[in-house]
């Protein structure tokens, strides 16, 4: 059973969501849709609330109001493990990897958490040949460069099979050469599943990208494919200049 | 002397036991629980209490006090395992407390202050029982051993340590770190039952202040000299803290300074180590 084998279930709809902390609106009435097999971007400024959406939609905050359909359910409120074992699986800026455990083992978790228990040999070899890290597979991830750490938490999100993977920043702080590696996870996870990835590079999120979303100050400001977005004056106005 | 030799090996092993089974919840699940002495303590009643009064089998007591021990493990994990460290180091402290108070005053119950006495051993014709208990303990600690190992090597040993590490990861990829706790301590507890209920053989007698805050200390002591993420360590621990005290027996001056003197060293080693675990943690985050 491949996750993301259905067309309707990586459908993620996001309905007037809101989320306030104290009397600041870090999400207010956003919504948009990230179609099955797509992959949206999701760009603006820093504190327009990307990283709250993805909280949101992860299950971390619970919404204020507003519904996250997917497959027919709603998500809002859901504890986190619950999100994760319907198919929606996120990533973090910082790659939160467990420094005492091998790169394969850090891998594995992504599988174990899920309940799939632990991966056969051959899957866990493709995954990290896929990944670049068979090299470093019984290397204690800890002492890993950052780059590498951040791959082998993208490895470890795909090893949970996800349908919709949510992926927060994942080329933040990556040299070229890791970074192409990312793109190329990111490239063959797309193929069959959803992605909404958040990141400040309009280039990577031009490349990737079917759709983009432009989140300001808590509100969607406006979404539309790359291109259009990349000419938009309003757009170009808060986050390009 | 073979006698005395005997039931310090049985000793050693009896906490071996014990100190493996606080290894997978201190170790691996992260989970610094100060009860693990008054879990043992209720082995060693539910085994005590059921062969003298209720005239159980001593084979049937040693499962009851294993599988007993495990649920009163888990109803306290329950309840507990969702706390932070700190919190739930004190509530654990507290069950410790509460235990001993209940063995010594529900008296209908525990027999009380005066405590459970003839205990009986482990018996299969008329093998020498001191022998008798020292090769059970052998051979139980043998395969406690095998088991934790195999547990800590497992998959649910992984996601215990990366619960343990970052709880909030693992639960954004689908793992319930409550339940991966709860079934962590359940496990550790009835490793703690099993020590009770040789504990209580081997002593014959058993009362309340043995099962005080000390003895949870003890074993804690045991597992963090040994390193908290090796189960032979946790061995290693046990075999220390048991033959100090035993050889410092012989090593004192005269019979009125032998006690003192095995009570400050053991202070002294209980300080070290804890003072080790608190350093190493800090140096980490």
């Amino acid at each position: 059973m491949t996750a993301a084998s259905g067309s309707a279930r990586g459908g993620v709809e996001i309905r007037r969501l809101h989320k306030s902390f104290g009397g600041v609106r870090a999400v207010w009435d956003v919504s948009f849709t990230v179609p099955a097999g797509k992959t949206v971007g999701l760009i603006g400024p820093n504190g327009s609330g990307k990283t709250t959406l993805l909280n949101l939609l992860a299950g971390y905050y619970k919404p204020d109001a507003g519904e996250i359909l997917y497959g027919g359910t709603d998500l809002a409120g859901l504890p986190p493990e619950r999100i994760a074992r319907a198919g929606v699986v996120r990533t973090w800026q910082d790659p939160r990897i467990v420094p005492d455990l091998t790169v394969a083992e850090n891998v594995a978790i992504g599988a174990l958490a899920r309940g799939a228990g632990m991966p056969n040999d051959a899957a866990r070899r493709a995954l990290l040949a896929e990944s670049g890290l068979t090299a470093v597979a019984d290397t204690p991830a800890g002492s890993l460069p950052y780059g590498q750490q951040k791959l082998v938490a993208i490895a470890r999100s795909l090893a949970a099979s996800p349908a919709v993977l949510l992926l927060d920043e994942p080329l933040a702080g990556l040299s070229a050469f890791e970074r192409q590696h990312v793109v190329a996870l990111i490239q063959q996870f797309r193929t069959t599943g959803t992605v909404l990835l958040v990141d400040h590079a309009f280039g990577v999120i031009a490349q990737l990208c079917d759709h983009v979303v432009v989140l300001n100050t808590g509100t969607k400001l406006t979404e539309g494919p790359p291109g259009v977005i990349s000419k938009d004056p309003s757009v170009i106005e808060v986050y390009f200049g | 002397m073979i006698v005395y030799l005997y039931e310090v090996v049985a000793l050693a092993c009896i906490f071996a036991i014990a100190s493996m089974s606080l290894n997978l919840v201190l170790g691996r699940a992260g989970l610094f629980s100060l009860a693990h002495g008054v879990l043992l303590g209720i082995g060693a009643y539910i085994y005590g209490l059921l062969t003298t009064q209720a005239g159980v089998s001593p084979a049937v007591g040693v499962v009851a006090a294993v599988v007993g021990t495990a649920v009163l493990g888990a109803a306290l994990a329950a309840v507990s395992v969702h706390l932070d460290e700190e919190q739930f180091a004190v509530t654990t402290l507290a069950f410790n407390l509460l235990v001993v108070i209940v063995l010594t005053n529900w008296a209908s119950l525990t027999r009380g202050a005066y405590g459970v006495a003839q205990i009986p051993r482990l018996s299969i014709g008329d093998a020498d029982p001191q022998l008798m208990l020292l090769l059970a303990a052998l051979l139980l600690a043998a395969l406690t051993f095998v088991a934790f190992r195999a547990l800590a090597k497992s998959g649910f040993g992984q996601l215990l340590v990366a619960s343990a590490s970052d709880p909030d990861m693992v639960r954004a990829l689908g793992g319930p770190v409550w339940s991966l706790r709860v079934r962590a301590f359940a496990i550790g507890s009835a490793g703690a039952g099993l020590a009770g209920a040789l504990f209580a053989m081997q002593a014959g007698y058993i009362a309340p202040p043995l099962f005080e805050l000390h003895l949870s200390v003890l074993i804690l002591a045991m597992v963090i000299l040994g390193g908290t993420r090796s189960v032979g360590g946790a061995v290693l621990g046990a075999v220390v803290l048991i033959g100090i005290p035993e050889a410092l027996r012989f090593a004192a001056f005269n019979a009125v300074s032998a006690g003192p003197l095995r009570q400050i060293v053991f202070g002294l080693l209980i300080i070290v180590t804890i003072y080790v675990r608190l350093h190493s943690k800090t140096s980490r985050a």
